[in-house]
């Protein structure tokens, strides 16, 4: 018997082989990636038809808070997938630890954003000032609202890791949160070189 | 399997760092917006594998956040390389 495709054994085995986490968290992750990819691909065509006023606004921004905070977003998910490998472990009181780690972080990250505003809204910098601030503004805005969603999300399953809800063999809560953080860092991933870097 | 995460956080700080010192050193052609392009590349698909855990899961899972690196970095490097033409 030759080989044949079947929709259904397809289904079947993306459903048992999914991702980490609850499937909807997924779609969600894919939707907003989505939206952030079109922003990506509008800015950097925008960019192409005014270089030199992108060049010349892109040289005011803050590039060392930039790369801080991609350092801080680094290492908070490192923290994060440090305390989904704990809850596995059945280690609830590591999870927690690496938990409150990784949020703290985020809110490190949250600071430095909010004194990169600060500075430049002072100097009178608004979405109104020129294409570029636009975008900027836009963007990064758009992800600290991420940031911050992803710290609720973790003030809540952290409450239920001090409780004792999660275990080796219930994290499915931990490690939806998780990838909804995975998501936040992989954006700013590809958004500190197309906003900071590339020129 | 803490140790293997350890590294590649470490070799995700390093990458940033490349990619920081050249914006420092104001290196820019079309091959450092490439080299740029696919270090942010090789970033996500650390990311992807190790810290979102995707490795073992359904190739189309892989496939999908893997295509999307690769169309999002590619409409942006084509973009970067036609302003500097």
């Amino acid at each position: 018997m030759p080989p044949y495709f079947s929709w259904g054994d397809m289904i079947n085995s993306v459903s048992k082989n999914g991702p980490p986490g609850d499937l909807a968290i997924w779609i969600f992750i894919l939707a907003e990636m989505s939206v952030f990819g079109v922003l990506f691909a509008v800015y950097a065509f925008d960019r192409s038809h005014q270089v030199e006023l992108f060049n010349l606004s892109q040289a005011t921004l803050n590039r060392a808070s930039g790369f801080i905070n991609t350092l801080i977003l680094l290492t908070s998910s490192y923290f994060v997938v440090r305390a989904v490998s704990a809850i596995k472990r059945d280690d609830s009181s590591a999870c927690a630890k690496w938990l409150i780690g990784g949020m703290l972080l985020g809110l490190l990250f949250m600071t430095v954003k909010s004194f990169e505003y600060y500075e430049e809204f002072s100097a009178g910098i608004s979405m109104d000032t020129n294409d570029f601030y636009m975008f900027y503004i836009a963007l990064t805005f758009f992800h600290f609202l991420h940031v911050l969603m992803g710290l609720i999300i973790f003030g809540f399953i952290l409450l239920k890791v001090i409780r004792g809800g999660y275990s080796s063999s219930d994290h499915h809560g931990v490690e939806t949160g998780a990838s909804f953080w995975h998501m936040v860092d992989l954006l700013w991933i590809i958004l500190f070189p197309l906003i900071y870097v590339m020129h | 399997m803490s140790k293997t995460l350890t590294i590649i956080w470490i070799v995700l700080v390093l990458l940033a760092t490349v990619s920081f010192q050249i914006a420092h050193l104001g290196l820019i052609n079309k091959t450092v917006m490439l080299v740029l392009a696919l270090i942010t590349f090789v970033k996500g698909c650390l990311v992807v594998n190790y810290f979102m855990d995707l490795r073992n899961s359904h190739w189309i899972w892989k496939a999908s956040i893997f295509l999307y690196l690769f169309v999002v970095l590619g409409i942006i490097a084509i973009a970067y390389v036609r302003a500097l033409t």
